[in-house]
């Protein structure tokens, strides 16, 4: 565990009160989040599950401060989230989240060690050990093979670790992940929950939307949200 | 993904430089075959017109086709922002990556067409093709392709400082 990680774990976590999200579509008013307030601490995994267009990715991208809350408010890891600027938003974001999206978003004409040394790109670090740290992500992922690969000559379980390392290779504190075992075979979907599940000691909160039950059966909690609604807290292990 | 913008920056290019090379010879000829009339100096001023009319449309063209691969390429800009890259780098990344391609599409074109009009002059053996404003494009052109070969290495220095 490293340092700056102990100093946040246990002194907090995520917190979330009373969040709205209500989007205007024409004469028709949309609220996606209503009144969700949850709490994750460090070291868990939260499944948010819920039908198609429940409001899944909506929180996920308010808890990563990809957008802005209509009301209500967030902290994370001792930082509100309403105080940080645009620029504080983008250093929160490089420095302690970790996204995996739906459709990967790998860039299509960079290598796959290119793919996750992206995060540090625009740091300050030298290029040789950019490459060392996403040559040693990726072999973590099983994937020292694939150093020099593009996404295309990748099988999409390859690109899906891929994905994972790029969310892991600063050492995150809060992972976000949208439906990371769609489209997967049993053995790649197994790769993931593994991934997931090794992230824990390290004290990475981790909210994953999926409908996967191995996903669920992995988690320590799990979130059901339906239009908007955080409606109903299952939870899967025995908590505390 | 950056194809179509190549190609329509290049026939662009290429017939912007032929017209404007192109340009004395057809206001010549335009205006005698319109004869010495009181509308010939009128006459002369409309390849010039359509010239610019030329420009202005594939100038639109040019910006639709790049709307059009950012729209496609906006997944990218949107990981891109998930991963804390500020909104003017990647602004500056985006506008150095299209400046780059269109300069490599335009000095192609140019260079396409300038060695057209040599080949043509040379087989029909008029010369005077070659004394239009061809030589004002042809200038811009010897510092287009360098410009165009280091922006994406430029672009890399400048976002990480060195290089690989």
């Amino acid at each position: 565990m490293t340092e700056s990680l102990a100093k946040h774990i246990g002194s907090s976590g995520l917190t979330c009160v009373g969040v709205w999200k209500v989007f205007q579509q024409g004469r028709r008013v949309i609220r996606a989040l209503r009144d969700v307030s949850l709490r994750i601490e460090p070291g868990e995994i939260v499944c948010l599950t819920g039908p198609s267009g429940s409001g899944k990715s909506t929180l996920l991208a308010i808890l990563g401060a990809l957008d802005k809350p209509t009301k209500g408010e967030i902290t994370a890891f001792g930082l509100r989230y309403e105080s940080l600027t645009e620029d504080g938003r983008d250093q929160f974001r490089r420095d302690r989240i970790g996204f995996v999206f739906q459709d990967l978003r790998l860039i299509s004409h960079l290598t796959a060690v290119e793919n996750v040394l992206l995060p540090n790109l625009f740091g300050e670090a030298k290029m040789p050990s950019l490459v060392a740290d996403a040559e040693n992500a990726l072999e973590r992922l099983g994937l020292a093979e694939r150093f020099d690969h593009f996404p295309r000559e990748l099988s999409y379980g390859e690109q899906q670790r891929v994905a994972f390392a790029r969310a892991l290779i600063r050492k995150p504190m809060l992972l976000l992940a949208d439906e990371p075992t769609a489209n997967l075979d049993d053995p790649n979907a197994d790769r993931v929950v593994s991934i997931l599940k090794a992230t824990k000691p390290q004290g990475v909160a981790s909210v994953v939307a999926s409908h996967d039950p191995r996903v669920i059966e992995a988690s320590d909690r799990v979130l059901w949200i339906h239009d908007g609604l955080l409606s109903q807290v299952a939870p899967t292990k025995g908590e505390g | 993904m950056y194809k179509p913008v190549y190609f329509s920056v290049f026939l662009m290019s290429l017939l912007v430089f032929l017209s404007l090379s192109l340009l004395p010879l057809s206001a010549k000829e335009m205006a005698s075959t319109v004869g010495n009339g009181y509308g010939s100096s009128k006459a002369e001023n409309a390849p010039m017109l359509l010239f610019v009319l030329g420009a202005v449309t594939g100038v639109l063209q040019i910006l639709l086709v790049l709307i059009r691969v950012q729209i496609d390429r906006s997944a990218e800009y949107r990981m891109l922002r998930s991963l804390g890259v500020s909104l003017g780098k990647r602004a500056f990344v985006a506008g150095l990556e299209n400046t780059g391609h269109i300069l490599i599409g335009s000095s192609a074109g140019v260079f396409t067409g300038a060695l057209g009009l040599v080949i043509v002059a040379l087989l029909s053996g008029n010369m005077s093709l070659l004394a239009g404003s061809s030589f004002i494009v042809t200038v811009p052109l010897a510092i287009f392709l360098p410009v165009a070969t280091c922006l994406p290495f430029c672009a890399v220095l400048a976002t990480n400082g060195r290089s690989r």
